[in-house]
């Protein structure tokens, strides 16, 4: 871990640094995703022989949310970076593994499309983002790398409070803007139809 | 052929102390109706996830082997899987219950498979094999990992027994129990 925590304490670290040194010290061990150039500075870091984490490349989004939830379930403490592309994929995952198990997982996602200013194929996802999001009641957090401009919400329908993602970002980078996504716990009712 | 509940029942023998994880549909309620145990993690959704949930399960405890029990239906929905399982070698058996139908959902026939032994040796597997009765199942080597066993089935004839009564948040809280009496060498 030293490695990555010395490199957030120079002067000029980017905000991959930034973040996977917040991650590892808050204990993350495990990462798994599929890459977004917007998050390309956090993948060739994981990718690194000395990186403190254990990097799992999945071949999709749902597949990576399905390693980490395994993770998860048996006591490691997983993170998955996507591009926001992969959260349609995801969603049977979320919806019928994460929220209904009450497995907790932040999810890093990058935002494509950001303000309409994008590729075409990212037009739709980024402008409907955060509502995609509220619909499944995933608490989400906005950071951006200008400053300190966060946005967030969390679920109404949590019983529990989701946990707040345990990181700032304010360095420099080429990311226009991430999100970061919390499954959220809620009751599930045993009293299912036969 | 076998009987899909004889599969099962002869891996359990076999294997009785490996985490479990049953993909959704009639596989989970097999599982749960043939012996329910702490070290089942049944799957009520999420088609598709049993084996990536599996490896994420083995590379967490490394110590244990871990049994994933897919149908020709989830296996089919992804194949993808197969070589990012493989690159981390875990302690993992992979099986497909292949009976050549979606029986959860009225018994549609499956996408083509292909070959899932061939394609799990292509994608990396350390081994894998397609058996049609116990004793062939029973031969198997299943030393080096990950191996996958595809297990040639008849369509049940069985009434599907009853859905899994704990909730899915109780089958989490029960898997971690098992996980920390074994870690603390309590039942293996």
């Amino acid at each position: 871990m030293q490695a990555v925590s010395s490199l957030s304490e120079r002067s000029g670290a980017t905000t991959a640094e930034l973040l996977l040194n917040a991650l590892v010290r808050h204990g993350h061990s495990h990462f798994t995703g599929v890459p977004c150039s917007l998050l390309k500075g956090l993948f060739r870091l994981l990718e690194e022989p000395d990186c403190p984490a254990t990097y799992i490349p999945a071949p999709r989004e749902d597949s990576a949310l399905g390693v980490a939830s395994g993770l998860a379930v048996a006591g490691a403490s997983p993170v998955v970076l996507m591009q926001n592309s992969g959260l349609g994929y995801s969603l049977n995952v979320l919806t019928s593994f994460n929220l209904i198990y009450d497995v907790h997982l932040p999810i890093v996602v990058s935002w494509r499309g950001h303000g309409g200013n994008d590729a075409v194929e990212h037009d739709v996802i980024g402008r409907e983002l955060t509502r995609l999001l509220d619909v499944f009641g995933l608490p989400w957090t906005v950071r951006t790398t200008n400053g300190p401009r966060t946005r967030s919400r969390r679920s109404s329908s949590s019983t529990t409070p989701a946990a707040a993602p345990p990181y700032s970002s304010s360095g420099k980078g080429c990311e226009p803007c991430w999100t970061s996504v919390t499954p959220s716990a809620r009751c599930w009712s045993a009293n299912r139809p036969p | 052929m076998l009987d899909i509940r004889d599969a099962i029942g002869a891996l359990l023998e076999r294997e009785p102390s490996a985490l479990t994880v049953s993909t959704c549909g009639y596989i989970t309620r097999d599982l749960y109706n043939i012996g329910d145990r702490a070290n089942h993690f049944y799957l009520v959704g999420s088609m598709g996830m049993a084996a990536p949930i599996g490896l994420g399960i083995a590379l967490a405890h490394p110590e244990r082997r871990v049994l994933v029990l897919d149908g020709d239906g989830s296996y089919a929905m992804n194949p993808g899987c197969l070589p990012m399982i493989a690159e981390h070698r875990p302690n993992l058996v992979h099986v497909v219950l292949d009976n050549g139908a979606h029986e959860s959902t009225g018994g549609q026939r499956t996408a083509a498979l292909g070959d899932p032994a061939a394609m799990a040796l292509a994608a990396g597997y350390a081994a894998a094999y397609t058996v049609d009765d116990l004793d062939q199942l029973a031969a198997l080597d299943l030393t080096g990992t990950p191996a996958l066993v595809r297990i040639r089935c008849a369509p049940r004839t069985h009434p599907a027994g009853k859905r899994v009564e704990l909730t899915p948040q109780q089958l989490v809280s029960r898997f971690r129990a098992e996980l920390a009496t074994a870690g603390t060498g309590g039942a293996a």
